[in-house]
């Protein structure tokens, strides 16, 4: 997805000043791609030399217009104040924090939301990882929109998946018609994160690969370390038995007076608890049956079936 | 309570208002038995419970205002109202007309019971309050009464679901209701009666067939399995079962801690360790038997899994509810010390008969290993008897529950600890596996003179 547009324009890596490979897109609503003076790119600084070492960020991404719905399309682009439109003095983006030396995963997300916050605008910063569990951050209503990211991500990462057996599964995706709920999925560490956040005005994609990317620059080497994801083995994808048999242990595991889980499975699903035992002899509608009746036990939705398992 | 009072149908182990049926019921109990339905019927569970709680509130505030007199129609809502909070069931608010209306709830047994026990572990998507929606309607129907129809109730918000409080909707339907028998105080009493005098004859030594005896009644099974001629044997001497002093003696303690018991909340009776709510036989047994029914006819392989969800409801509620009495620092007998199992065994059924279970003996008992129950009149064959007749199945489930409950209770509780019926006993004593197994040997729905479930050790 993203990644399309890292590489785009070659024309103007010639101008690029390097932020230690960190890409930096202005996030105003009033900077224009021709403008090469909306479109500066802050001195390099040790910090930022230390903390983009090991990122691959695109050559380099130009100021990208924000979007805003009055502005007509022909009309040429003017630095019309929005709503948010920003103090003169933060027309240039921030200056990515000093990770060096900080080694605690919540500092550097705290470090790296204020950063985001104060790049964008945007309100409410949260990032959680594909559980929906909060890493950092405040999410308004905190336990429904933390479910609700970390369902997305989970579908997404299914969806990913499914469209190409181990494609990336960083995505964005924004939500409502102003205020907007903006959601950005990338890659750290073994698995897929989240960062989300309101803003009157959703960023672009250019724009929000490079949150993603300053949240991977944040996170990536810590929870590489402090995660470390199991050795790398050929995986055998799980068979639909695997799968249905796997769900069954989660849900004695899980459930609620777990010692009538299997009972509860065979009645809802309407089949035999000898059915319930041998996974491998269901037939396929009746497997179906049987994983609802286990998610229905268990309070989820299909959708969060692969999250589970 | 609300000018209603609970009376013991003596010597029947039951209990009444006005003239219904009645019992105690723990969270545990409800909880499980309403989830059991609702697994067994998906989309028809909510249809089933709420009418057999439409039915089981009508036949009780019918009876309650025929003894109150002459009521209005705000009156006959607020008596309704009060009585709903001092049958422990929560706080109901009723914001109606003849046209209809909304229903407020507070605290409601089951949508708060569920959040309380269930909420912070796992997330529910369906009210759950059937009991709360059939019992306003039942209420604004005789408030307002129309030959137009009845009024029907919508949960539409619930605190099970995550929602802030319980409501309700209130439309006017145009059908009339289904009406069944009702199980009330006069039939149990002439269903006793019945079932003592079979006692008293010489039962033919084999069973009649199924064929010939379901769907018909108590009264026409009688004529077809008993031979007239046979003249009833001597009457042997009177002889006191098991227990029967410790037993009663129980049974008379538990009563007058329960008249004592006062709600701590409007609307809430929380004692011994569990919510406790009156709850009519009729919803009980009907929302049971009618899920049994359809299951048996629909899917008959799953039938014992259905009974045995409906055991494990019996024995989870008995175990708390019977088991906290005794763990309860108010309980004065002497099993409360952890010194006699076998005297456990016999309060347990006095207090299973004060809850108003049935007439609870116990026949036999061999410590931990085996337990015969006996009872002639237990609330779930009362109303089987008074509603479907007889039946040649084995259909007792709350009773083999409660048997299975004992057995754990008297010998599986460490009564020596601190808190023996503390959050979690129950589970680890579940989480192996079943330790015991009930049987149902006999049944007056199959033309015995008494029902038996033999437990014994698996």
């Amino acid at each position: 997805m993203a990644e399309s547009l890292s590489g785009a324009d070659p024309t103007k890596q010639t101008r690029t000043a390097p932020f230690s490979g960190v890409p930096l897109v202005s996030f105003e609503p009033f900077e224009h791609h021709s403008s090469p003076t909306t479109n500066r790119i802050p001195a390099p600084s040790p910090t930022a030399l230390a903390i983009g070492r090991r990122a691959t960020p695109p050559a380099v991404l130009p100021a990208i217009e924000e979007e805003t719905p009055t502005a007509p399309a022909t009309q040429p682009k003017q630095a019309e104040p929005t709503s948010e439109a920003v103090r003169p003095s933060q027309a240039e983006p921030p200056h990515l924090p000093d990770l060096s030396g900080v080694t605690s995963l919540e500092e550097r997300c705290d470090k790296i939301i204020a950063w985001i916050t104060s790049a964008t605008g945007a309100t409410d910063v949260f990032i959680a990882d594909e559980t929906g569990l909060l890493l950092a951050g405040t999410a308004g209503d905190v336990e429904a929109r933390l479910a609700g990211s970390g369902s997305v991500a989970s579908a997404v990462a299914g969806l990913a998946e499914s469209v190409a057996r181990g494609g990336s599964p960083i995505f964005e995706m924004h939500l409502g018609e102003g205020p907007f709920f903006q959601l950005v999925g990338f890659s750290a560490g073994a698995g897929l994160h989240v960062v989300g956040f309101s803003r009157s005005a959703p960023l672009t994609p250019r724009q929000a690969h490079a949150v993603r990317l300053a949240c991977r620059h944040a996170l990536g080497e810590i929870v590489r370390r402090t995660v470390a994801p199991p050795p790398r083995v050929p995986t055998v994808p799980l068979t639909d038995t695997d799968k249905t048999r796997r769900l069954l242990e989660i849900l004695v595991a899980r459930a609620p007076d777990p010692h009538i889980a299997r009972l509860r499975v065979a009645l809802r699903a309407g089949v035999t608890l000898d059915a319930v035992a041998s996974p491998d002899q269901l037939g396929g509608d009746a497997r179906v049956l049987v994983e609802t009746a286990a998610l229905d036990i268990l309070g989820l939705g299909r959708g969060e079936l692969r999250g589970l398992l | 309570m609300s000018g209603a009072e609970v009376h013991a149908v003596e010597p029947l182990g039951l209990l009444a208002m006005g003239d219904q049926l009645v019992a105690y019921q723990c969270h545990h109990h409800s909880l499980l038995l309403d989830q059991t339905v609702v697994d067994a019927l998906g989309g028809e569970a909510w249809a089933v419970r709420k009418h057999a709680a439409f039915e089981s509130a009508r036949c009780l505030l019918t009876s309650l205002f025929a003894e109150q007199g002459a009521l209005r129609a705000p009156e006959r809502l607020a008596y309704a109202s009060d009585l709903f909070a001092a049958m422990g069931q929560g706080e109901l608010r009723f914001d109606v007309t003849a046209e209809g209306g909304v229903v407020r709830g507070e605290r409601l047994h089951y949508g708060s019971s569920y959040a309380e026990k269930y909420g912070e572990t796992t997330r529910n998507k369906s009210v759950l309050d059937a009991f709360g929606a059939g019992y306003a309607a039942a209420a604004a129907s005789l408030a307002y009464p129309s030959d137009w129809g009845l009024f029907d109730a919508e949960e539409t918000s619930c605190v099970g679901r995550g929602d802030d409080g319980c409501s309700f909707t209130l439309v006017r339907r145009p059908e009339r209701g289904r009406r069944g028998v009702s199980v009330n105080r006069p039939a149990a009493e002439r269903l006793a009666r019945e079932i003592e005098k079979r006692g008293a004859r010489r039962m033919p030594s084999s069973l009649p067939r199924r064929d010939d005896v379901e769907g018909l009644s108590l009264d026409s099974l009688d004529v077809k399995s008993i031979d007239p001629r046979v003249e009833p044997p001597e009457a042997p001497e009177p002889r006191d079962p098991p227990g029967s002093r410790e037993i009663a003696s129980a049974e008379a303690s538990l009563t007058r801690l329960l008249e004592d018991a006062s709600a701590a909340e409007a609307g809430v009776m929380r004692l011994f360790g569990t919510r406790v709510a009156i709850v009519p036989v009729s919803y009980v047994d009907q929302i049971t038997f009618d899920t049994m029914h359809l299951v048996e006819r629909r899917t008959p392989e799953l039938s014992p899994i259905y009974a045995a969800l409906c055991r494990e409801a019996a024995a989870m509620g008995a175990f708390h509810l019977l088991g906290g009495v005794i763990a309860s620092p108010h309980w004065t007998g002497s099993g409360a010390l952890g010194r006699d199992r076998t005297r456990i065994v016999y309060e347990l059924a006095g207090i299973a008969r004060a809850v108003g279970w049935g007439a609870i003996e116990v026949s036999e008992i061999v410590a931990g290993k085996r337990l015969v129950l006996r009872s002639r009149t237990a609330h779930e064959n009362v109303y089987y008897a008074i509603r479907h007749g007889a039946s040649m199945r084995k259909r007792l489930v709350f009773l083999q529950g409660l048997a299975i409950a004992m057995m754990q209770l008297s010998h599986e509780v460490d009564w020596a600890a601190e808190a023996p019926i503390r959050p979690g006993v129950y589970a680890g004593i579940v989480q192996g596996g079943p330790h015991f197994k009930a049987e149902e040997t006999r049944s007056t729905a199959r033309g015995d003179d008494a029902c038996e479930i033999v437990v014994t050790r698996v």
